[in-house]
Order: C-alpha cells, then structure tokens, then sequence
C-alpha cells in the first residue's frame, strides 16, 4: 500500500516557490529519511503531508486522502518538531495523558519509561525545558503515539550525541515490533543512514532521487590519480565532484556505472577507486555550484 | 501492521472541550483575580446624594456591581482573541484535530466560561450587598424590581450570560481576523473608534445606533434571546469560515 504519494506538488508563497512540481510516493512500513540543504523544502513538504500546510498545485494524497483538514489524517499521523506547540498548563505527565487520549495506539508504559530513562521529570513543565531536553520529549511523543504514519523533522536538534545515539536505537526497536511508515528529515546523513531503509533527497523543490539506503551508498564512485590519467577515465560523464589534491593530483567524484572490466583497466592505470559515502553523495549532488567552499577563497584573492 | 484509526467528530469535539478546560485553566484564575477586583472597587458608593429639611436628613448611597459587570466583560473578550492565538489554536494540531472540531470545541469552551462568567456576577452582586451591609450602619434599600423572585433572576442571569457569549463571538471573530491578517489590529479599533464617534450625525453613525438600539432595548426576554443567540451564531460561524484555510505555520 502506498502511504504517501505526491504528484506534481507545488507549494508557493507569493511569489516563491519552495516546492516545484515533485512527484514520489512512500510504501507502507519503511523508514525513508528526507534528506535536503537547508531551504530546500523538506518541512514545507513535511508539513504538508502532516496536513498543516495547504499544497498550492498539484496532488498530494496520504492514505488515499487529501491531507489538509482531514480527520482521518490526523488521527493517524503526528508530525514531531523542535516547534511543536504544547500548553504551558500541564505538566509533562499531563501532557503524555492527553496524547494518550487523543492518539488511540498510544503506549503509555513505552512514554513513561522513556521519560523515566532520559531522566525528564513527569511533574516539570512543557515552557522550563531546555532545548535538548525538548527534541528529547517530543521523541517520546512520537515514538509513543505509535502513529501509523510518524513525522520527525530533524529531531534530533539540540540533543547530545548519547541521547541521539539511544534515540535512534529506540526508534529502531520499535519500528521492529511495530512497523509503521516513518519520515525522517535529518542533516546528519551519515547518522541515519543505517537505519533507513529509503532515502528521498530533495533539492531545490525537487525530489532529485528517492532509492533505497544500499543503493545510495553504491551510487556514486571516488577516483584519485594523475589528472590526465582521471580525465581519461571521466570522459563524456558528468562530474560530481572535483578536487585538487597537489600538483597533478586530482579526486573526481562521478556516478558508480562503469562495468567490472573498465574499473579494473582504471586501476591497473594507477587510478585509486574508493567508495563514496552516501552524505558525501548528497552533498555533491545538491551542490549550488562546480567548485567548493575553496573557490571562493580563491577568487577572492585574485581579485 | 498498524491498525488505523477512525475518529467521530462528536467524540473529538468532546475530548477537545475537556482538554480545553483541563488546558486553559488560566483563564479562570484571571476570572478570579478579576471579580475581585471588581467586587473591590464596587463596596465604595457608585453615587448618592444628601437631602435635608429642618427636620429629616437622608443620605442615600447607591452601590453597584457594575464594575465586576464590565470587567468580566472584558475578560470575556480577552479570552476569547486568547484562545485564538498560535499558541493556543496550535496544540490542538498537534494532537488530532480538523478546524471545524477546533472551533467547536472552543465554541463550547467559550460558552461555558460565559456560563461561569454569568452566574459569577450574579455571585458577585450578592457579595457586593453583604459586605455593605455588613460595613454600613444604613438601611439597605434593594431598588425595584431586585426584590427577586425566582423567575427575574433567572432571566437577569441569563441575560448577562447571553450578553457574555456576545462578547466572546465579538473576542472570537477578532482574534481570528488578526490571526488571518495582521493588519486587523490596527484596522479593527479604528472602525470601533470610527462607529463610536459617528455618533447620531451621520448615516453609519444613525446606523450604528440603531444596531446598539437593537440589542439594548428589547422587553420581551424571547425575542431578546432569539436575537442574541442568532447573532452569536452568526459571529462563529463567520470566524470559521475565514479561517478554515489557515494553516499551521510555527
């Protein structure tokens, strides 16, 4: 069963358009991590498949429903953020009990233990945590509410590594025993990368590719070696990435397609193959410009 | 597989209003602290006067439970632009919620804080008589009409109640036209402004009267009610309609 599935979905504010005509659709029980630059529009679209934001063009169904303003979207979604909006009047311990009531797979044994682990006081308020302790609290909503879709965008923002860490091995563990469909939006790829099972990367509005997590880290290839020898090699493709490393040393990154026996001839060139991760991969993928950050600092001193 | 859930309005609505009244438990202690107030500045004499002969002296001094009328006024309204502000409209989002079952559990919410609100001026009145009783030598003449029976009270409270629940549709609506367009709040204090010093001059101004005219001066308690609900109506239903393409943006 298809969960969500996105046709030609535009978003625009005014002028702006943040999401420019994507299309893809998310199959029941995975975990697909929503990976982007900044301002490419992973909580726009998140938020719209949440129901919170209205699509401007286009079609977006989730559960075979349009989502915004729909009930049955909302009782079987929650969409968890580091903004989320909650009352200042109840306690932390009120606060699980409200979700419980409103969200009908809740587990609250899951929700208190979790917040007994992490060390957050069921008596404290909402308003008096810290940023940290915050994401922190609203993993447990999420991961307690056991919605049949769950959202998580960025969640992690503000946690330390250990709590990232135990987070991400709670959300794994309980997806195991009760598989749901789960959006992960994150900038740390490298992190997630081995619990997603899907990765849908989005750049400039666009869904650039949406495979799968083994596939991404096959995708592309590192090549270092002479420039010549490297060009040779790297004729007729498009380049990915380029690097100088001294004098007549280069590293070109460029898309994983070459057959077995060309990669052999490559190497017995002296060419270095190496694998390229797939956070690098994204990062080359949605780059604004040929060149890097080393660019700038050179253009800027001829000047 | 996770089962799915369906969900019935009415139930949702439900669960909403008890959230709202468990949630927004500030709202009657701003209640409290306001009576009081109210209550407080109502003990002093609201008027009186001294007449005198050679032989007789008559100081007569009216209290009034007024003020607490007018402030829980106030409150009412305040409540009501509150409980449409981002922070209030948006936990409703985060647990489940359409916009039509948000406003109709605030709607619910705000009729029994008008209810509350009612019988606390009522209340209040009763306080003000006996802590001047209690703090004067005079004799209490309660004035015509007050002398209560059942009936008159009952539709006194009511009133009051209904006048309440006017001034949440009135809170409810603005806060809503403000939420969809910031402009309103400099926008709707200057029409407020615009009507009130129009005064009987002009054709709004005559207009405006009229309106004011049509709420105030009604006998029959029946066509008073019909005329006040219909228009309460009307406000929530006008506050749904502009705001049910809003969205959630934090």
């Amino acid at each position: 069963m298809i969960v969500v599935d996105a046709r030609d979905l535009v978003k625009s504010y005014g002028r702006t358009k943040i999401l420019k005509n994507m299309t893809f659709s998310i199959e029941e029980n995975t975990i697909t991590g929503v990976v982007g630059r900044n301002g490419a529009g992973k909580t726009t679209l998140l938020k719209i498949i949440a129901g919170y934001l209205r699509e401007t063009s286009g079609q977006i169904q989730v559960f075979s429903r349009r989502p915004f303003n729909n009930l049955f979207v909302s009782a079987n979604s929650i969409f968890i953020d580091d903004q989320i909006s909650l009352p200042d009047s109840l306690t932390l311990n009120e606060i699980l009990e409200t979700a419980g009531s409103f969200y009908k797979n809740w587990n609250h044994h899951l929700a208190k233990g979790l917040l007994d682990y992490f060390s957050l006081r069921p008596d404290q308020y909402h308003r008096n945590l810290s940023k940290g302790m915050k994401s922190t609290f609203h993993m447990i909503l999420g991961l307690a509410s056991r919605s049949p879709l769950t959202i998580f965008d960025e969640p992690t923002s503000g946690m330390d590594a250990a709590i990232r860490k135990d987070f991400y091995r709670a959300l794994l563990k309980d997806y195991l025993a009760h598989p749901r469909t789960i959006l992960l939006s994150s900038h740390h790829l490298q992190e997630i990368e081995d619990l997603l099972e899907n990765v849908l990367l989005i750049d400039d509005g666009k869904a650039l590719l949406h495979i799968s997590a083994d596939d991404l880290k096959k995708w592309a290839i590192g090549l270092k070696g002479k420039r010549e020898t490297i060009e040779r090699c790297v004729k007729n493709r498009e380049i990915l990435h380029e690097q100088e490393l001294g004098f007549d040393l280069v590293y070109t990154v460029v898309r994983n397609d070459f057959p077995e026996d060309e990669l052999a001839r490559m190497m017995s060139w002296g060419v270095e193959v190496s694998p390229v991760s797939s956070s690098d991969t994204c990062v080359y993928l949605t780059k604004k410009r040929k060149g890097g950050i080393d660019d700038v600092f050179r253009r800027s001193e001829t000047v | 597989m996770m089962s799915f859930v369906e969900v019935k309005p009415s139930e949702l609505v439900k669960k909403q209003y008890f959230f709202k009244m468990k949630s927004y438990s500030q709202v009657f202690s701003s209640l409290i602290f306001l009576q009081l107030l109210g209550i407080f500045f109502s003990v002093g004499p609201a008027g009186g006067s001294v007449s005198h002969d050679n032989y007789l002296e008559i100081d007569y001094s009216h209290y009034s439970a007024n003020m607490v009328f007018l402030f829980t006024m106030i409150w009412a309204f305040i409540s009501a632009v509150l409980i449409t502000t981002k922070a209030y409209r948006y936990d409703d989002f985060f647990f489940v919620t359409n916009r039509v079952t948000s406003h109709l559990s605030n709607m619910l919410f705000l009729a029994t804080i008008s209810l509350i609100g009612g019988l606390c001026i009522y209340l209040s009145g009763i306080c003000v008589k006996v802590i001047v009783a209690f703090f004067t030598d005079g004799r209490i003449v309660a004035p015509a009409g007050s002398a209560a029976d059942a009936s008159s009270l009952f539709i006194g409270a009511l009133a009051m109640v209904l006048y309440l629940l006017l001034i949440c549709g009135f809170g409810y609506l603005t806060g809503m036209a403000v939420q969809l367009n910031k402009r309103f709040i400099a926008i709707l204090p200057a029409l407020w402004l615009g009507f009130m010093y129009s005064n009987g001059t002009s054709k709004i101004g005559q207009f405006f009267q009229k309106c004011i005219h049509f709420y105030t001066h009604e006998s029959s308690f029946m066509i008073f009610s019909i005329k006040m609900l219909f228009t309460i109506m009307l406000l929530f239903l006008l506050s749904i309609l502009i705001s049910n393409r809003m969205e959630v943006k934090s």
